[in-house]
């Protein structure tokens, strides 16, 4: 039991090493060799629909971590500093276009912003207080500025950024992802997301935010509730030895494989057979991977596991690294739960809201940030942290908040082969509009699929008789964010 | 040559269809095949034997025009299960297997299926199939998602109309208008839950009124479209429609008809449904009493309808009046010729604007409305849930968008059997059941989605969720066949799913796992997702190893002394209904005779008192046994000469002996009230540097409070620089068991929680084991360990301090109020075999537990793994 166990950990750190030399050095020979040698249309093998494929291109990043600041940060708060607002605040801007924001006839003046900023890094980037510590990352960011969504309410707005439509029934990102190059580790889900363990609730697009629509359900997501329940009902009956299942399983195995054997060629029954087989690997690996006491208390202390303000952030953050670094593909995190005033969505007070959410986040952030930096994991990994869209710059009538603003925002990404340091796009002089270089979902889509050696235009799949790609029929990789 | 013969035939059987309406859609939209009038002539077939009926003659012509034959017929086996989870969502019993099986007369087919058709299961599992494309649910959505505990009168309608077979055309002219239609029947209003089960924002700003309001129409608009009529008039909202006949102007009109109707409760006898009075029952309609927000920011409703450019309610162009779909209304007719006779109002209420009524008449209207769509709508929806794949393969669409229809004339026959038969659906269900195109079997090469489109053979199709959990319950012989009433959202419960609170924001896992639909817009066709997850509710949840439990008990108490090998053929029976192959039956018993051993092993109990080496490494073993009555002054080792470990009390307070404290009357040491401790007199022994050790303990916490320190070893860094120990403590409910070794400020810290709740007043088993860093909790029967957990670093827990019980650091505060009847310490690391002996031993020793029956468990383990097979979920 130890022995295996101690084997599997053993291995998954050799494997995931091993990968990461190869992916390391711009795509080793083997890899290169079957790159040619195969299709690149060929779906998944039915059989291993979760086995490592080749990809398009050489890529630097083979995980991603996705931070998404659930409820929608303000970009002018945060990331896109507008000294402009002190001097108009309280101004009126004019046509104003009131349907803008999600509350019509509610876009007060300008607002200026109540959190101070300054420079950090090489880069000089302006961050305000919030992101302080996260903001010590910035020479190895890459920020686009001119970020812009088409929905100005939360779950559509969040059916786009993670299905690149604004309406229910597409797949998410990480289901994408997952079929498109499967996962390292066959013990672990390959496509996790981990929602707010608060008892906050779900992300307002609840199970959307997870699910693979017409792709094979393989490529669902795997929700966490919480740190301590990773994956449900991975304990065995009171009675049952290990020793007892096995044999319950092979039994199982062996009355399937005799039916199967009447009914060939039926994929669903042959994945079927697969799950039961992963089920049981998982029983032992998902508890190991969970399992954060193995952490020192220095990394816990760093992601911030010993501050009660965000402990429960923090832990999902170590907890996004320890799958990463076993080989989990595509990791979700949400900041912020389901209601209002439990997210970022800081309608009636924006010092209040945004300044509790910052402290849940930003040390968490920047201790993954530096963690990964220094195991070596930042270059594969691709960290991307954004809300569904932006908020005005303008107060909301009857408080101190912002309402939503699609016009513009403000996305980051760090590692996985962007060019820190970057800023790419701007908004107009007060950050409402994105006017310079604008960036829209799918642009953000097909930057992600990008370095992941994923080409966004030739990952389809077949449904309805239409071939369906995340980016629909646009998308435009940002070239200048990247190496 | 054959081959290119072949395709050719494919070309045309298959596609040419297809094509014929793709082109005739594109050059006269009006035109299109859903919008025609029914039109079929029944083809001629070579083959004159297959044909059992018209359905069969219409598919088998598509097939021998593919140069192809029908799949054989199916056993009869596979037949009777096919049919009883078509039709009723159930395994057939024993005794329905036993009289098909043998009923060797002509004509036992159609007897069955007349059988199944009046069995009151079958509302139950045909409902499920339309309150999904009506998107029903009994909360109203959004953040908050309040209960709506009225709404399950709808679903209780729909299950009370399926099996009586009402009309179609009464069925929906009911669900559209059943208080304007028959407004003293109490069925005909609680059908209008149709219009009312979709969300409703509850908190709102008082900007969004209007725009709420016109989404609550678009819901209304939407529902209708597709799951009457299979358009998406909701496409229009905004702009008209891309690809359907369906103008922005239209869509409005559509909306308008809605214009006044709101939900509301409403006081009505549920005699004809759950039979208990009076009650409050959601419905839709004018002039009610609005559905309460929490706060009221304005209207229900406005008394205007606007087209809006845009959908956007600050951009009104102009107001509109009801109307209908143009398309769909007859040369010459108008929406006047659909009104009724207008109906006085009651005294002091608005006239009511019967728009619905007249909705419902032209919907059903054959010739001058829309009646022939909503009828291949229908029986679209019937051919889909019984042959796996609609005819038109989009059954929520019959527009320019959705799949044109593989077979048009069968379509159009069965519409028009369907009006012949005055809208009676059993006979429809019939026709398709009797047919030879049903009772084709699964192709064994697999199935191209050429003989998909052809109809040829069969698809393997995955039970539903509902299905599979119905299953489990009627092997298990737990099922609960009250009808209708109010739901439960409760996993434990054991009525049919069909009866489970649809709560939005809270499905069921295990049906959330098996793929329950979304509730928000109507589901045509489900998803079958196949996930490890599944496979881990099969193998270890809790509700499914009580089924196999249930299913277990039930086959044993059947044949209290059957040989086991009759046990397995019966779980096979029962299961998969059928019988075990020889193979099978004999990796069966195999299976069941390992198990029983290892069951059995573990029964004996003594197995571990037997284990040769449970006394190695003991260096720890109090029990109370030996101890006098009275105060404890001294708690040694049952082998004190040996070891020389003995405990005597810390501080002035002194535990007593409780006799007969534990429920196989063992005696324990009581510790409390006020601090009680005893520590160790000389523990060199009980120190183990990075090495391995175990502990086991059998305690109770108080029943009513007080500290929750078990035992433990634990120093401050006050004694000497290191903060260095081990111990066991209770906190919010669950154990946890710690080491650490912190150095100067570094180090572990290392804790595990129990997974298991830890109850007071509850006596436990808990054991330790360190082996090497890894650290392993075990507590009571979970025979796996508990929790896992990997030391960092070596973790040293050597102290010098004595080994405490009832306290774990110096703190008195802390100190234990409960019970101790065991402690064992080894220095070595107990396997996870040996602990799970060790806690069958202290089981039976302190907690009285009989020994399970090894048979029993073994047969559950067998019963479980049949719910685990493919054959199982997958129905041929």
């Amino acid at each position: 039991m130890l022995e295996s166990r101690t084997a599997f950990r053993v291995t998954g750190y050799g494997s995931r090493r091993d990968f990461l030399s190869r992916a390391g050095s711009g795509c080793g020979t083997l890899a290169l060799a079957s790159l040619l040698a195969e299709p690149a249309t060929a779906g998944p093998d039915p059989r291993v629909p979760l086995a490592p494929r080749s990809v398009h291109h050489a890529h630097p990043a083979s995980s991603v971590i996705w931070l998404f600041m659930h409820g929608a940060p303000s970009q002018v708060d945060t990331w896109d500093y507008k000294p402009e607002l002190a001097r108009r605040h309280g101004q009126t801007v004019k046509d104003f276009d009131q349907s803008t924001g999600f509350f019509a006839g509610a876009g007060g003046p300008i607002m200026r912003s109540p959190f101070s900023f300054r420079q950090y890094g090489d880069s000089g980037t302006w961050c305000s207080e919030l992101f302080s510590r996260t903001a010590a990352h910035s020479d190895e960011m890459a920020f686009v500025h001119s970020c812009f969504a088409h929905e100005n309410n939360h779950s559509p707005a969040q059916f786009q950024m993670n299905t690149g439509m604004a309406r229910m029934g597409f797949p998410c990102v990480g289901s994408w992802v997952t079929y498109g190059m499967g996962t390292e580790n066959q013990n672990l889900p390959g496509f996790i997301v981990m929602y707010d363990s608060r008892g906050r609730g779900t992300p307002k697009s609840r199970s959307t935010a997870w699910g693979s629509a017409f792709l094979p359900g393989v490529y669902q997501g795997t929700p966490v509730l919480s740190h301590d329940t990773p994956v449900d009902n991975l304990r065995r009956p009171a009675l049952l030895t290990d020793r007892m299942q096995r044999r319950q399983l092979s039994l199982i195995a062996r009355l399937n494989r005799r039916h199967q054997a009447s009914l060939p060629g039926r994929g669903e029954l042959e994945a079927r057979i697969r799950s039961f087989e992963l089920a049981y690997r998982m029983q032992m690996a998902a508890p190991e991977a969970w399992e954060l006491s193995q952490e020192t208390a220095a990394t816990r202390s760093l992601y911030g596991l010993d501050d009660p303000r965000c402990d429960h952030f923090g832990r999902q953050a170590l907890m996004a690294r320890r799958l990463v670094e076993r080989g989990v593909r595509f990791v979700q995190l949400y900041s912020g739960g389901f209601n209002n005033d439990d997210c970022w969505d800081g309608h009636s007070n924006i010092d209040k809201n945004h300044r509790q959410f910052a402290s849940e986040t930003d040390r968490p952030i920047a201790g993954l940030l530096t963690d990964l930096k220094q195991r070596g994991l930042l270059e594969s990994t691709l960290v991307i942290c954004c809300g569904e869209f932006g908020r005005l710059p303008l107060v909301q009538t009857g408080g101190t908040g912002r309402d939503h603003n699609p016009l513009a925002f403000t996305t980051w990404m760090a590692g996985g082969g962007v060019r820190g340091g970057t800023h790419f796009g701007a908004t107009d002089e007060i950050g409402m509009k994105a006017v310079e270089n604008r960036v829209s979902v799918h642009d953000l889509h097909a930057t992600i699929l990008n370095q992941l050696g994923l080409d966004h235009e030739r990952l389809t799949f077949r449904h309805n008789s239409r071939d369906i790609r995340l980016t629909d029929v646009a998308g435009r990789v940002i070239e200048e964010i990247v190496v | 040559m054959k081959a290119v013969k072949t395709v050719c035939r494919f070309l045309i059987a298959v596609l040419l269809p297809f094509v014929a309406a793709q082109s005739l859609a594109a050059d006269e939209p009006v035109g299109f095949w859903s919008f025609q009038p029914l039109q079929s002539s029944v083809p001629s077939t070579s083959n004159s034997d297959w044909p059992a009926n018209s359905i069969d003659r219409f598919i088998l012509s598509r097939i021998e025009q593919g140069g192809l034959e029908p799949s054989q017929r199916a056993t009869r086996e596979v037949l009777l299960r096919r049919v009883c989870f078509d039709l009723l969502g159930l395994p057939p019993t024993p005794l329905q297997r036993h009289s098909f099986v043998s009923d060797r007369r002509p004509g036992a087919w159609s007897r069955l299926v007349d059988r199944l058709l009046s069995d009151p299961r079958m509302g139950e599992r045909w409902a499920r199939h339309w309150l999904d494309v009506v998107r029903f649910a009994e909360s109203y959505g959004f953040e908050h998602d309040l209960d709506s505990p009225n709404a399950y009168h709808f679903r209780d309608f729909v299950i009370r109309a399926f099996n009586d077979d009402m009309p179609f055309d009464q069925f929906v002219g009911w669900q559209l208008a059943g208080d304007e239609l028959a407004p003293d029947d109490p069925l005909a209003r609680m059908a209008t839950g149709f219009l009312a089960a979709g969300v409703h924002n509850a908190d709102i700003a008082k900007v969004r009124v209007e725009q709420e309001r016109y989404d609550e129409l678009d819901d209304l608009v939407n529902t209708v479209g597709t799951s009457l009529l299979g358009l998406s008039i909701g496409c229009a909202r905004c702009h008209d429609h891309k690809f359907d006949p369906i103008s922005q102007e239209e869509y409005y009109r559509f909306a308008s008809i809605f214009e006044r109707t709101i939900r509301g409760e409403v006081m009505l006898s549920t005699s004809a449904t759950s039979g208990s009075g009076i009650q409050p029952v959601l419905v839709a309609g004018e002039g009610l009493k609005p559905l309460p927000r929490l706060y009221n920011p304005g209207p229900a409703f406005y008394t205007r309808t606007w087209f809006l450019r845009r959908g956007n309610v600050k951009l009104k162009d102009h107001e509109v009046g009801p109307g209908y779909l143009d398309v769909l209304l007859g040369e010459g007719v108008s929406e006047r010729d659909f009104a009724g006779a207008p109906r006085a109002a009651p005294p002091g209420a608005d006239q009511p604007t019967l728009r619905r009524s007249g909705l419902a008449r032209w919907v059903t209207d054959t010739r001058r409305g829309a009646g022939v769509l909503l009828a291949r709508v229908i029986v679209n929806r019937i051919w889909q849930h019984h042959l796996g794949r609609g005819l038109v393969g989009t059954p929520n669409d019959f527009g320019e968008q959705g799949q044109p229809p593989s077979h048009p004339g069968l379509l159009d026959w069965l519409s028009t059997e369907l009006i012949r038969v005055g809208w009676r659906l059993k006979p429809i269900h019939r026709m398709v059941l009797c047919s030879e195109t049903y009772r084709q079997s699964v192709l064994a090469e697999g199935r191209s989605e050429q003989d998909e489109l052809l109809v040829r053979g069969r698809s393997l199709r995955r039970l539903e969720a509902e299905s599979i959990r119905d299953s489990l319950l009627v092997l298990g012989d737990r099922f609960d066949a009250r009808m209708f009433g109010p739901a439960s959202l409760d996993s434990s419960n054991s009525r049919r799913a069909v009866y489970f609170r649809v709560k939005r924001s809270q499905p069921d896992p295990l049906m959330a796992l098996f793929d329950l639909p979304d509730t928000l817009q109507g589901t045509a066709i489900r998803s079958t997702t196949i996930v490890s997850p599944q496979a881990l509710a099969l193998l270890n949840g809790p509700w499914v190893r009580r089924a196999a439990i249930a299913f277990a008990r039930r086959l044993q108490s059947n044949r209290p002394h059957a040989h086991p090998g009759v046990l397995v053929a019966e779980v096979f029976s029962e299961a998969l209904g059928r019988e075990a192959t020889r193979q099978e039956s004999a990796a069966a018993s195999e299976f069941l005779d390992q198990q029983r051993a290892a069951y059995a092993e573990l029964a004996r109990g003594g197995g571990f008192e037997r284990e040769s080496a449970q006394g190695r490494g003991l260096v720890l073993h109090l029990t109370a046994e030996g101890l006098a009555p009275g105060e404890v002054s001294r708690w040694a080792d049952r082998r004190a000469e040996r070891t020389g470990v003995v405990f005597v009390p810390r501080g002035p307070g002194r535990p007593r002996l409780h006799q007969g404290a534990t429920p196989s009357g063992r005696g324990a040491v009581l510790f409390g009230p006020g601090p009680t401790v005893l520590q160790a007199a000389d523990n060199p022994r009980l120190e183990f540097g990075t090495g391995d050790f175990s502990i086991s303990v059998v305690f109770r916490l108080h029943p009513e409070g007080g500290g929750v320190q078990i035992l433990g070893k634990d120093s401050f860094p006050g004694q000497g620089s290191s903060y260095t120990g081990y111990f066991f403590h209770e906190t919010s409910g669950h154990l946890r068991f710690s080491t650490r070794d912190l150095k100067h400020g570094k180090g572990p810290v290392n804790y595990l929680d129990s997974h298991g709740l830890i109850r007071r007043g509850q006596w436990h088993r808990a054991t330790a084991v360190r082996s090497g860093r890894s650290v392993k909790l075990f507590l009571d029967e979970a025979l796996s360990p508990d929790r896992v957990l990997v030391e960092p670093s070596p973790t040293n827990t050597d102290n010098l301090v004595p080994l405490k019980l009832g306290l774990i650091d110096e703190s008195l505060s802390g100190a234990l109020q409960g019970e101790l009847a065991e402690v064992r310490i080894y220095r070595r690391a107990l396997s996870d075999e040996q602990v799970r002996l060790l806690h069958v031993f202290q089981g039976r020793e302190y907690l009285g537990r009989e020994p399970a029956d090894p048979l029993g468990l073994a047969l559950v383990d067998l019963c479980q793994a049949l719910f685990c097979l493919n054959e199982f979920l997958y129905i041929r």
